[in-house]
């Protein structure tokens, strides 16, 4: 089950205001290759594992990415607070203010609402962990992306956490693919 | 009613508990991998120790970090505090 409790696992404290740059961020809320689909991945991908390592780490890191949503969230709504829809406008993003004001909600950056289409959970220990392997990457070269363009120090402290947990979560993963591939031998 | 969370006192057991919560959540990817480390297993009961008195200490004089940390005084507390997306 889960637990909510009132704090992130990071502390997110952006001083600055900008909607395009929250615009970008929004990929790793709602796009294809961001917290929300790691989470839904692996915790649903958990529920076919029979080896308990991978029940396990499978929970564990899938518990870690829902945090992890909370904080790109986080990184989002405190970028546009207050930021009105001529705001909205001069930054480029006034699409997005149309459909959503300055809420936060799940699409990718390009504006394509969250898709489950983005992920696949297949019964095949092999098959989930070599897409997991993958996503891990995925969404470590979009933190790489993130901060090729913002300049905010606040924001870059918390994209480069991030960045380093996928690259942790990537190597838990490759150890447990070498665990798995040996059982087969 | 609610005070005013950014003192000292709070700021300092919530900076624990990010770092200890943290090197919790790492240590246990860790050991899911490493069930046979029993020098982590050490830390790792060590810090949750850690991790459970600084809540307390957190919640004594700050506000609840979850439904139960919640005061049995006259207010329904878990309220109060600092809710993402912000931070203390």
């Amino acid at each position: 089950m889960f637990t909510f409790v009132k704090r992130t696992q990071i502390p997110v404290k952006i001083n600055n205001r900008n909607p395009r740059l929250a615009s970008y961020i929004l990929d790793q809320y709602g796009g294809p290759d961001g917290e929300l689909g790691a989470s839904l991945r692996y915790l649903s991908q958990r529920f076919a594992q029979t080896d308990k390592m991978g029940i396990a780490l499978l929970t564990d890191i899938g518990t870690e990415e829902l945090s992890h949503l909370e904080m790109v969230g986080s990184i989002v709504a405190q970028l546009t607070k207050g930021e009105g829809a001529k705001s909205f406008d001069r930054y480029g993003v006034g699409d997005y203010y149309m459909s959503h004001a300055n809420a936060v909600y799940p699409s990718s950056a390009s504006g394509t609402p969250w898709s489950a289409a983005t992920i696949q959970s297949k019964a095949d220990p092999i098959a989930d962990i070599m897409e997991d392997l993958a996503a891990e990457q995925k969404a470590r070269a979009t933190y790489d992306n993130i901060l090729r363009v913002s300049d905010d120090p606040d924001v870059n402290n918390v994209i480069r956490y991030l960045r380093e947990r996928e690259v942790v979560h990537f190597q838990r993963f490759g150890e447990l693919l070498d665990r798995l591939q040996s059982k087969i031998k | 009613m609610e005070n005013n969370y950014r003192n000292p006192e709070c700021m300092k057991h919530m900076q624990c508990l990010y770092e200890i919560d943290f090197f919790i959540t790492d240590l246990t990817l860790y050991l899911d991998t490493h069930p046979e480390d029993e020098k982590a297993i050490e830390m790792l009961r060590e810090a949750c120790k850690q991790k459970k008195m600084h809540t307390k200490e957190f919640e004594e004089c700050c506000y609840p970090l979850t439904p139960c940390g919640a005061k049995c005084d006259c207010e329904w507390d878990w309220l109060f505090g600092v809710w993402p997306p912000f931070s203390l």
